[in-house]
């Protein structure tokens, strides 16, 4: 079980950020421990996307502190310092996106194999024999020498998540992964999620999803307007939430 | 007027010799035009100043003078300054940075044009600005842009012509050396006309194919 003593995988600490006038996160305090499955919800325009961006700073902050593993992942260095410092973060950060962002030019097993490749963790050997382990994994062991563009939605969104996987990273972190996809192809999809669960991945998922956050998730955090509003288990959020603000959106989005 | 192309198949061995030379020459400038203007690209597009202005001010350079008076000053001023070049290393410095700074705008565009998402992408798995360029954003904006790098080469190899000016041993070169001995220009301009658009005829088929190659991987 979780020791609640140790420090948590990712703390955020009144985490602000500002697109010239408008402030899209106003002062965001967050935790996530190890082996925690993280669901964000909250309407669109809340801020959820933005904020799972920064932890691995493919978005920078206007002021707070984003720590991850004992390291403060938004230090203010040189460029240079900066960037050595954001290669070695992300790669135990592991990214999957909307819009897959596969390498179309490279195939499945390429995609799979390419960063552990370039940062000397694998040989190409070692690589191509773990790249297929994970594509077996995610049920694309057939798939491995497709390219991208003939591949499903949901394969796409599978060959992506075992590119993640292929750097070990200590955390995955799920931006409306699937939005983009047609309804019969999410549920390949979450069902991959849910193994990564089962596994004890911890994972920070940004979803649409209710159904899916309740069935998989193992705390909720609820955003609007860029804040926090409640945050707690799946029972507590989303079936006796305290907020009206919550209420209101659980309301809306049932009745959808 | 009485032509007499009789006269031409005498002189296969020069001509040939012409065409063996303009097509290293050619092949040459284009390998280097194109990793330099793939250079030159990704270090406009850069965040250091240090780096972008050089090349901006070399592409300005290149793109606002004649290719003849580069290569003059490529081969006759450098040699004033010390810098003795042979005539076929000084035609392919000059064709080469000539034509990097126009392939350079071309891949620049082709940069752009790809999704940010395929860099962030890159970035997030923890590979360096570098890396992600060179594995991830620039081959996808090389296989966009490759028609128009192709018009480029077809122009490299045309515009190689004027390395005749030079001394350098080319087709347009060995042509003049053959009408100097023979006192028949019609014949062999039009002979050495007819070998670069043969040239270009199989330069074209050979980006036909890689068109067809960097379209078919997606």
């Amino acid at each position: 079980m979780q020791d609640t003593k140790r420090e948590p995988l990712i703390r955020i600490r009144n985490l602000r950020k500002s697109f010239g006038p408008l402030e899209v996160l106003k002062g965001i305090d967050m935790e996530v421990r190890e082996g925690q499955i993280l669901a964000l919800i909250g309407p669109s325009g809340s801020g959820k996307s933005t904020l799972l961006r920064t932890i691995n700073q493919l978005e920078d902050v206007t002021s707070g502190e984003i720590w991850f593993d004992g390291t403060l992942v938004n230090a203010d260095l040189p460029h240079r310092a900066r960037e050595k410092h954001l290669n070695a973060l992300r790669r135990n950060i592991g990214m999957v996106f909307q819009h897959f962002n596969l390498f179309p030019h490279m195939t499945a097993l390429e995609n799979v194999t390419m960063a552990p490749v370039l940062l000397g963790l694998h040989t190409k050997a070692q690589a191509r024999e773990n790249a297929l382990r994970l594509l077996a994994k995610v049920g694309l062991s057939d798939r491995a020498d497709y390219y991208p563009s003939r591949l499903s939605g949901g394969q796409k969104q599978r060959v992506a998540i075992a590119r993640a996987l292929a750097m070990e990273p200590k955390v995955m972190l799920f931006d409306e992964v699937t939005s983009a996809l047609d309804p019969e192809l999410v549920g390949e999809v979450n069902r991959t999620m849910k193994q990564l669960a089962e596994e004890n991945m911890t994972m920070v998922i940004v979803t649409h999803e209710l159904k899916f956050a309740a069935d998989t998730a193992s705390h909720i955090v609820f955003m609007a307007d860029g804040r926090i509003v409640e945050e707690g288990p799946p029972d507590q959020v989303l079936r006796n939430p305290l907020q009206a603000r919550t209420r209101a959106f659980l309301q809306q989005d049932f009745a959808e | 007027m009485n032509l007499d192309f009789t006269v031409v198949p005498r002189m296969t061995d020069l001509l040939l010799w012409g065409v063996m030379w303009t097509v290293i020459l050619s092949v040459l400038s284009m390998v280097f035009s194109l990793v330099l203007g793939a250079v030159f690209a990704v270090v406009r597009l850069s965040s250091y100043r240090l780096l972008r202005w050089p090349v901006q001010a070399i592409s300005w350079v290149f793109m606002g003078t004649p290719l003849l008076l580069q290569l003059y000053v490529v081969y006759f001023g450098l040699a004033e300054l010390g810098l003795n070049l042979n005539a076929f290393t000084a035609g392919v410095i000059a064709l080469s940075l000539h034509f990097a700074v126009y392939n350079a705008d071309i891949i620049r565009a082709g940069i752009q044009s790809i999704d940010t998402g395929q860099y962030q992408a890159a970035r997030s798995l923890g590979v360096s600005h570098l890396q992600a360029m060179r594995k991830v954003v620039v081959p996808q904006a090389l296989a966009n842009v490759t028609p128009a790098l192709g018009n480029m080469m077809i122009a490299l190899l045309k515009e190689s012509a004027l390395v005749s000016a030079i001394g350098v041993m080319e087709l347009t070169l060995s042509a003049q050396r053959a009408i100097s001995q023979t006192f028949r220009p019609f014949e062999f301009y039009l002979a050495a006309a007819a070998l670069y658009y043969a040239l270009n005829l199989v330069l074209q088929q050979a980006l036909r194919l890689i068109e067809r190659r960097a379209a078919l991987t997606r």
